[in-house]
């Protein structure tokens, strides 16, 4: 056991010697800190194109408002009182709304209420814009839960499902608790949106740090040496494989706590306990932002490993780190541009499991469920799963590709 | 101690680059001689595990070149290699000690021993990338020798080294060839003659020679011819026989040649060398390499 340790402390050794990993690592924390304090810098500008306010102290106002209405109920009366503020606004076309002074002085206070009403209210056919909730009537508003609720089967009646599947996706909502208690939680929204940037930080440092863990020995010439010592063919390749995923796996917590600790210095701890339907008014499970929060960290993390773990396996098969890069980054990038429909589910299930979907919230608690003979799973439990299956395949496929490596 | 080689052959598609090599090799330093291209980097690899041969097998006491168990006797100097820049030969050594099992205290014991033996001793705590060609070809020589092999392969291992480093690296082989099977290739023929107790020899993948260095140069024992003769009839002789060493005298062309009968009227049959019978052999094929 002795010869393995002393073998990964090489392995690490070789790769913090290299400048290119070494600056990658540098780059991906620089990267994933702008990414968080980027969206505070800069100034609030008016229609007319001057600045008004800091985004900072914007950010500030908005919680401080939001602050005042946590732990309300988002019931008629809370419903109301937001449609109320929202009548005041004056709607022509000549200025935006959020510049009024009217939207200053009375609705702006309950901006996020009308953010969660709007997308229940929203239909295919009519935008639910503030002038409608300005002209919401009590009745509208007695029945938010009943139309969240219509809504809510309607759209996951059209999807491809199974019906057990479907089922289990509704009945998810009846342990939701109702009504939705409102609380500031501006620090997870922001962690869940930023995470995405964060992750495939994540994975591209993966790619180009790992790109040359066997490759880099074919194109020195090591490989010789190596694979006619004792140890080349078996330690070592474990050793080189628990480096890979040992130091994706610190590189992804490092990068996690990092980012959720900005977030939460920034925007506040508040909200941890706060329902998900408050970020995702439609969603049908029964978590809280600190689950959710959990359970996405997880994800990104797993896709993380998987990510090495496959960065390894190519690293085995072609000759060149370069090759595998390009790969990768055409692995990681492509389905970043891509959209797949629903309507096939397995084909769409298989695109939430490619490494840069992983690190996607909406992937994590994506309505459609993963079905393995006949059992219903949820996205949150497959998704980690699959990534630590498919790490442990791409990672014995290493060790055997490298051990079967022909010096020619 | 026997390591043997039955019927190991390797194709790359329709080239064959080892056809059908047997061998016994035992305690002692066996040289392996051919021109480039002749095979012998592939025999070797093959021999080192780190190229399957397409049919034949290659055993050490019965253990297969494939296992463990194999590689842990095993030294090897391939004839060009990775070193990590960013290493110092300490750390270099180190880690090919680990690679080859060594626990630490052993590893470090035995890397100041053999830095020491290949003159490195005042260089270990420097970088590898600051180190010349002989340099690092003698710590390639050293990390070779980190687990005392019983089966020592050098591919062009005095390739780089200056005469003084080729003397001391003979006298050491000389000495290990005792316990042990060595086999090394080199293009300095001079360094095979000198230590190598049975000499191999290789031609377009097929090993036609094996023997002690009397037994092999038996093959153009009274071959071997020397004369000065004008410009014309050097240019004749050169075309038609294997040239072997060439020069302008006072009184024509020195020419040093190998033939089967008396090449010209003044020629001298000469002792026959190891040289002699490389140029003999390879000289044609360089020729046609060349071209």
């Amino acid at each position: 056991m002795n010869i393995f340790w002393n073998l990964v402390s090489f392995e690490y050794k070789k790769i913090f010697k290299r400048k290119g990993a070494v600056i990658t690592l540098i780059l991906a924390a620089a990267v994933s800190l702008f990414s968080v304090f980027g969206t505070i810098i800069g100034y609030v500008y008016d229609s007319n194109g001057e600045p008004v306010i800091s985004r900072y102290d914007d950010m500030k106002t908005d919680l401080e408002y939001a602050r005042e209405l946590s732990g309300r109920a988002i019931d008629t009366e809370l419903i109301m009182e937001a449609a109320e503020a929202y009548s005041k606004l004056e709607h022509n076309s000549a200025e935006k709304y959020t510049d009024s002074e009217e939207y200053e002085n009375y609705a702006r206070k309950y901006s996020e209420i009308y953010s969660i009403v709007r997308s229940v209210y929203n239909t295919s056919s009519e935008r639910f814009d503030a002038q409608s909730f300005g002209n919401m009537t009590k009745e509208q508003a007695d029945k938010f839960y009943e139309i969240r609720r219509q809504k809510q089967e309607q759209s996951i009646m059209q999807t491809k499902m199974s019906d057990a599947a479907k089922q289990s996706v509704l009945s998810a909502d009846d342990a939701v608790e109702k009504p939705i208690i409102f609380e500031v939680s501006e620090g997870y929204s922001r962690f869940f949106a930023i995470m995405y940037t964060t992750g495939i930080i994540m994975a591209v440092a993966a790619a180009i740090i790992f790109a040359p863990l066997f490759s880099g020995e074919y194109v020195s010439g090591a490989d010789r040496l190596i694979l006619s010592s004792k140890h080349g063919k078996s330690l070592l390749v474990w050793a080189k494989l628990f480096v890979a995923l040992t130091l994706s796996a610190g590189l992804a917590v490092i990068l996690t706590v990092l980012t959720y600790a900005e977030c939460m210095a920034i925007w506040g701890t508040d909200g941890a306990n706060a329902a998900i339907q408050l970020q995702m008014p439609m969603m049908s499970y029964p978590l809280n932002m600190g689950q959710c929060a959990l359970l996405y960290s997880v994800s990104v993390f797993a896709a993380c490993i998987m990510t090495a773990a496959l960065t390894a396996l190519l690293s085995a098969a072609i000759k060149t780190p370069s090759g595998t890069i390009v790969i990768m980054s055409v692995i990681i990038i492509a389905p970043m541009m891509m959209n797949v429909s629903e309507d096939i589910v397995w084909l769409y299930k298989l695109f939430c499991l490619l490494p840069s979907n992983m690190m996607a919230f909406w992937c994590t608690i994506d309505s459609i469920q993963f079905e393995i003979f006949g059992l219903v799973i949820r996205p949150y439990i497959i998704t980690p799963v699959f990534a630590a299956i498919a790490a442990v395949i791409f990672s014995v496929s290493a060790y055997r590709v490298f051990g079967k490596r022909q010096v020619n | 101690m026997e390591l043997t080689l039955d019927r190991v052959t390797k194709n790359y598609g329709s080239k064959i680059a080892c056809d059908r090599i047997s061998l016994t090799l035992t305690k002692g330093v066996y040289g392996l001689l051919g021109a480039n291209g002749a095979g012998k980097t592939t025999l070797m690899r093959m021999m080192c595990g780190v190229l399957d041969p397409t049919s034949g097998s290659i055993s050490y006491d019965g253990i297969d070149v494939s296992r463990e168990e194999y590689r842990d006797v095993l030294g090897y100097l391939p004839q060009d290699f990775g070193y990590y820049p960013e290493f110092t030969a300490q750390d270099f050594m180190m880690y090919i000690a680990a690679l080859k099992g060594l626990p630490k205290a052993k590893a470090r014991a035995k890397t100041a021993e053999l830095l020491e033996l290949v003159s490195l001793k005042n260089e270990a705590k420097k970088k590898i990338k600051t180190f010349s060609g002989g340099m690092k070809q003698r710590l390639g020589i050293a990390q070779a020798m980190l687990n005392d092999p019983k089966i020592l392969v050098l591919d062009e291992p005095t390739a780089g080294l200056d005469p003084k480093e080729r003397v001391r690296f003979r006298n050491l082989i000389s000495r290990m060839g005792a316990d042990r099977i060595i086999l090394l290739s080199t293009h300095i023929v001079s360094d095979i003659e000198h230590i190598a107790g049975t000499i191999l020899v290789m031609k377009s993948g097929q090993l036609i020679h094996s023997g002690s260095l009397d037994e092999i140069i038996g093959v153009i024992r009274g071959k071997v011819w020397e004369c000065t003769v004008p410009q014309d009839i050097s240019d004749m002789l050169t075309e038609k026989f294997p040239i072997i060493n060439t020069r302008n005298a006072a009184d024509g062309v020195f020419l040093r040649l190998v033939c089967d009968e008396k090449p010209c009227e003044n020629a001298v049959n000469t002792e026959a060398t190891l040289e002699d019978l490389y140029l003999y052999y390879f000289s044609g094929e360089e020729r046609t390499e060349e071209k």
